[in-house]
């Protein structure tokens, strides 16, 4: 097996290998919470874009979870979207989805364009957290693929039967194909880790001397990060494709340089 | 900023923000049956963070996730459902704690004293019972840990007490009957309004 096939055996397994861990986790009462608020033994880590709804949506400050979402935030400070690459399993779905290529046939009312500007995904940001204030329920949890898929897994396990909001799973592909792509674009837990992880020194760097400027690298992005035309690299899912693919092995992983 | 790209933007807030409030309309809540010590309905559903970890903590199973058909702003939360199991926090594994209360990370369940419960009530259909249809069942009256909750006519036929029953679900767990003559409602719950 080459180092490629290696990163991308582990990527792929981990939001499986997770998963298993959050059902059996229970049996040897060793894993509590789906990853909205996982505990394991004594660290418990926290959805960060789950406790501002939560927060807004109850107008109080939810002291317990404080620390845990502290915890994720420095994570992602140092990490920067990896949670998007590693560990997601929506993530997962919507991008094996992208590599059978059935989403590449979108029809055209895409409206790429319109989500690909930062300030689209801000203001969704922001409408989910507004919303979640006026109407007094974590909007977006409800419905987010994730959760969903986490809920659905431990019913499964638990009694044996699943929810019917599965039915959001098809709902957000659709929306990848006309809208635009869902982890990149949309995610308002992907919006939310950019911001707080857009200085992580953990970022791919092209070795200009051996770069040939063959554009794999953005072609396997699963970010759709340009990475030869761009030095933001904030919605990078440290998924390691392009580095792993490059002819000429001009990506390299290492702390960016102080300006 | 160009004033199409504005509206454009404008275009995403309204289509997020009216899609919150149109979906819970459509997809309106039901009534259920929450874990004992849950905040009420509107607080509940505002701080829950629908982790699912007193879904897997509850020793007996009693305790589902809300699926779509139990409302959108439901979604995820947690419900008591009888027929999977009853809520010992009256008598049994949970009597010394509730271990939802104590494992929830929002404090949307609070450990509330368990003589001071109050989740719901048993709702007898007399046409599904055997007892009433003429043949010898006490399973109900046998299991049930409140005294008062139930008594009987004639030492043979049950009926429930709605402001004593406190909604366990022991009964309706029980209940032999096919279909079962029992059901669980949050008629009468007493929850607290806030932590």
């Amino acid at each position: 097996m080459s180092r490629a096939q290696l990163v991308r055996a582990v990527r792929l397994s981990l939001p499986i290998f997770a998963l298993a861990a959050i059902v059996l986790g229970p049996v040897f009462h060793l894993v509590y919470g789906s990853i909205c608020t996982i505990g394991v033994g004594s660290i418990t880590l926290t959805c960060p874009l789950g406790f501002l709804q939560v927060s807004l949506a109850s107008r109080s400050m939810i002291l317990g979870l404080l620390v845990p979402v502290a915890a994720t935030l420095a994570f992602t400070i140092l990490f920067g979207r990896i949670f998007c690459g590693w560990i997601c399993p929506a993530g997962n779905l919507t991008q094996r989805f992208g590599e059978a290529g059935l989403l590449r046939r979108a029809p055209s009312l895409r409206l790429t364009s319109l989500f690909e500007q930062i300030p689209t995904r801000l203001v969704l940001l922001g409408s989910v957290l507004a919303a979640s204030a006026i109407f007094r329920y974590p909007v977006f949890c409800v419905i987010c693929p994730i959760g969903i898929i986490y809920r659905n897994v431990i019913s499964l396990f638990q009694y044996g039967s699943v929810g019917l909001d599965l039915i959001f799973i098809p709902v957000i592909a659709a929306l990848e194909l006309g809208l635009a792509p869902w982890c990149s674009h949309i995610c308002p837990l992907g919006t939310t880790l950019r911001i707080f992880g857009q200085k992580s020194p953990l970022v791919p760097i092209v070795d200009k001397a051996k770069c040939i400027g063959c554009s794999i690298c953005t072609k396997v992005c699963n970010m759709k990060v340009p990475l030869l035309q761009t030095s933001n690299l904030e919605d990078c899912s440290k998924c390691m494709e392009c580095s792993l693919r490059c002819p000429t092995r001009a990506i390299e992983w290492r702390k960016k340089a102080k300006p | 900023m160009k004033r199409r790209e504005f509206l454009k933007l404008f275009g995403v807030g309204v289509a997020v923000i009216s899609l919150s409030d149109i979906l819970p309309r459509v997809i309106k809540g039901k009534e259920l049956v929450r874990p004992p010590g849950a905040l009420v309905e509107d607080a509940l559903n505002a701080v829950c963070i629908r982790c699912a970890r007193c879904a897997q903590i509850c020793p007996t199973g009693a305790i589902v996730l809300a699926s779509l058909s139990d409302g959108f702003k439901e979604l995820g939360t947690p419900r008591i459902d009888a027929l999977r199991g009853p809520c010992e926090r009256v008598q049994g594994r949970c009597e010394g704690q509730a271990k939802c209360a104590e494992i929830c990370p929002t404090r949307a369940i609070l450990q509330v004293d368990r003589r001071a419960l109050k989740m719901g009530s048993a709702i007898i259909n007399a046409d599904r019972c055997m007892a009433w249809r003429g043949g010898s069942c006490l399973v109900c009256y046998e299991v049930c840990p409140v005294q008062g909750a139930i008594s009987l006519i004639d030492e043979a036929r049950p009926i429930f007490h709605a402001d004593i029953c406190v909604g366990c679900g022991r009964c309706v767990y029980a209940c032999p009957a096919q279909p079962r003559a029992l059901s669980l409602s949050p008629n009468g719950e007493r929850r607290p309004s806030s932590a």
